[in-house]
């Protein structure tokens, strides 16, 4: 068989996996909980590379997942938003700190670009961590409920109700992202962001408006990171300051993105379905302490062996375009 | 203020461009026609590419104005004046690197002038490598084609935005004499076909030629503007370029540019 055939065959029976597996075996509950949180980063990781593929690498992305994640509770309890107009109202708090720093570091390239977005993470974590009569401080939110059921028109999606529906919930959550995620790759768009990220003045005398691309890349991958984080909020129960607006969480997606690949549509995507299961169902039984050095020494792995990513061995040898 | 004349295609009014303490343009005014090919020449640091650059978008005056096409375009930004049709080339190639030498074509294709949604690109490349003697490496990734290839490649990507002006610096430098009569050629027949060339040119070995009328600059002035056979017999042109600082590898001496014969 031709090796194109094969990682076709590969990639569908995978996919097949995913959307009939939760059927066949329901009472697979570590299994359903696990997948569905490995989509749920899935989808993170997408939204930071949309930020990546205009050239720009972020560590400050725990801001916007932060401000999702409070801007969604804090609507609802105050406010008393319903769910899932909160979660959406959540990720334009992020979209709009992202249009602020596509203002502020408007100038600003690599390393410093990096550096500017991780001082910045802080900025908003320090603030709810201190304004305790509205976000009651470093104590945290507790008490978050699940998320409810999902009114779609045609269905009623019962989110909440078990694991299996979490998990087909946060599976379609990463079926949107990719879709948007395709298009930063693939559309005209797509064309922009790798003319931008390969040579920005070429691409501004060939008539490619550098500034508007990449802030409609940094608003959408802002934007996507806030409603991940007000999803969190319900998966989890909780948050404090010190958990949302982690470094950790916002380096988690340039992980996912670097093991999978991150020029591919489906590299992110992989690295997280791959990475995070093999972390939380193989390592964490073995290695109960320090399960979480793999991400670690998978990075250093990635740039050393396959610094393209995981995705370019699922990809046939031709040119990309 | 006086209105930008119609006839003009592009109009340059007493730029200025000052950075740091260096005066890197003084009081630059220029006029070109629909049609015209002009070269700029001046030796080393005279502020050739800082012109371009400045018609281009990339550097904005500190005071002074663009006109184009009778609008004033001082405050535009690159994107929107490639757009309106003037497109450059670098003298130090910016391919795309990790994109093949057709797929950088087609960025031009797509977001130039005439800003074409879709098709298929390819196809439409191909004509445009064609003209710079590039086809066979149209599969080629920017970053494995030579220099002189690069090179080609910049003037093929900056007349795929369907261009009306195009400021080419320094496309022949280093090019064998049967090479630069390649690029004469090109250059001709763009102009018959209705563009407008500016080519900065510092060994001559191109716009002697071709161009139309000859602009000298000199630390940031503009100290003469003329047919290139007059402009190459004046006294001034040849101290700026042999005068007070002399370059190791010589002006437009050297024996393998065919401007060589034409010279004093």
């Amino acid at each position: 068989m031709e090796p194109d055939t094969v990682r076709k065959v590969f990639s569908w029976l995978a996919a097949l996996l995913l959307i009939v597996g939760p059927l066949l075996f329901p009472e697979a509950e570590v299994y359903l909980l696990v997948f569905g949180l490995a989509c749920f980063y899935a989808a993170l990781a997408m939204a930071w590379n949309i930020l990546a593929l205009s050239g720009l690498l972020s560590l400050g992305h725990g801001a916007f997942f932060g401000l999702g994640a409070y801007a969604a509770v804090l609507l609802q309890q105050k406010l008393l938003m319903p769910v899932y107009p909160a979660v959406v109202a959540g990720g334009m708090v992020g979209a709009l700190y992202g249009l602020l720093w596509g203002l502020v570091f408007k100038k600003l390239r690599g390393a410093y670009f990096a550096l500017a977005t991780l001082a910045s993470l802080e900025i908003p974590r320090v603030i709810v961590d201190n304004w305790e009569s509205l976000t009651s401080g470093s104590m945290g939110i507790v008490g978050i409920g699940r998320l409810p059921a999902l009114d779609l028109g045609i269905l009623t999606l019962p989110v909440g109700a078990g694991l299996r529906s979490q998990y087909y919930f946060l599976f379609g959550w990463m079926a949107f992202v990719t879709v948007l995620h395709r298009q930063a790759l693939r559309s005209r768009w797509g064309w922009a962001l790798r003319a931008i990220r390969e040579n920005e003045v070429a691409a501004e005398v060939l008539g490619v408006n550098i500034y508007g691309c990449r802030l409609a890349a940094l608003g959408l991958s802002a934007f996507l990171t806030g409603v991940c984080g007000g999803l969190y909020a319900h998966l989890m129960g909780l948050i404090e300051p010190a958990m949302v607006f982690s470094l950790q969480l916002a380096a988690f997606p340039l992980i996912l993105s670097f093991f999978g690949g991150r020029f591919a549509v489906f590299g992110p995507l992989i690295g997280a379905l791959l990475l995070y299961p093999l972390d939380q169902l193989v390592l964490q039984p073995l290695l109960p302490q320090g399960h979480a050095a793999v991400y670690g020494l998978v990075i250093i792995l990635t740039i050393f062996f396959f610094p393209q990513g995981l995705a370019t061995w699922f990809r046939p040898q031709s040119k990309t375009s | 203020m006086v209105p930008a004349t119609e006839q003009n295609l592009l109009e340059l009014r007493a730029i200025e461009v000052i950075w740091g303490p260096q005066r890197l343009l003084r009081n630059i005014s220029l006029q070109v026609s629909p049609q015209e090919i002009i070269g700029i020449i001046g030796p080393n640091g005279a502020g050739k590419t800082t012109l371009m650059s400045v018609i281009s978008g990339q550097v904005s005056p500190t005071s002074g104005k663009v006109f184009y096409q009778g609008q004033d375009i001082t405050a535009w930004p690159p994107h929107r004046r490639c757009r309106a049709g003037i497109a450059r080339t670098f003298q130090i190639p910016r391919p795309f690197a990790d994109m093949t030498a057709w797929e950088n074509v087609a960025i031009g294709i797509r977001f130039g002038r005439r800003r074409q949604s879709a098709g298929f690109l390819r196809d439409q490349a191909l004509p445009y490598l064609e003209l710079v003697g590039l086809t066979h490496k149209a599969d080629t990734l920017g970053k494995d084609l030579t220099l002189s290839e690069q090179r080609r490649l910049e003037v093929a990507r900056a007349l795929a935005t369907e261009p009306q002006l195009v400021l080419l610096d320094e496309v022949a430098a280093g090019l064998s004499p049967k090479m630069v009569r390649h690029v004469a050629a090109l250059v001709e027949k763009l102009r018959q076909q209705g563009l407008t060339l500016l080519i900065i040119d510092h060994f001559l070995n191109l716009t002697l030629e071709v161009a139309d009328r000859l602009v000298v600059l000199d630390r940031g002035e503009k100290i003469m503007e003329g047919p290139p056979q007059e402009i190459i017999r004046h006294p001034e042109v040849v101290g700026a370029y042999l005068g007070t600082r002399r370059p190791a590898k010589g002006p437009p001496t050297a024996g393998d540019s065919p401007a060589s014969a034409e010279r004093p």
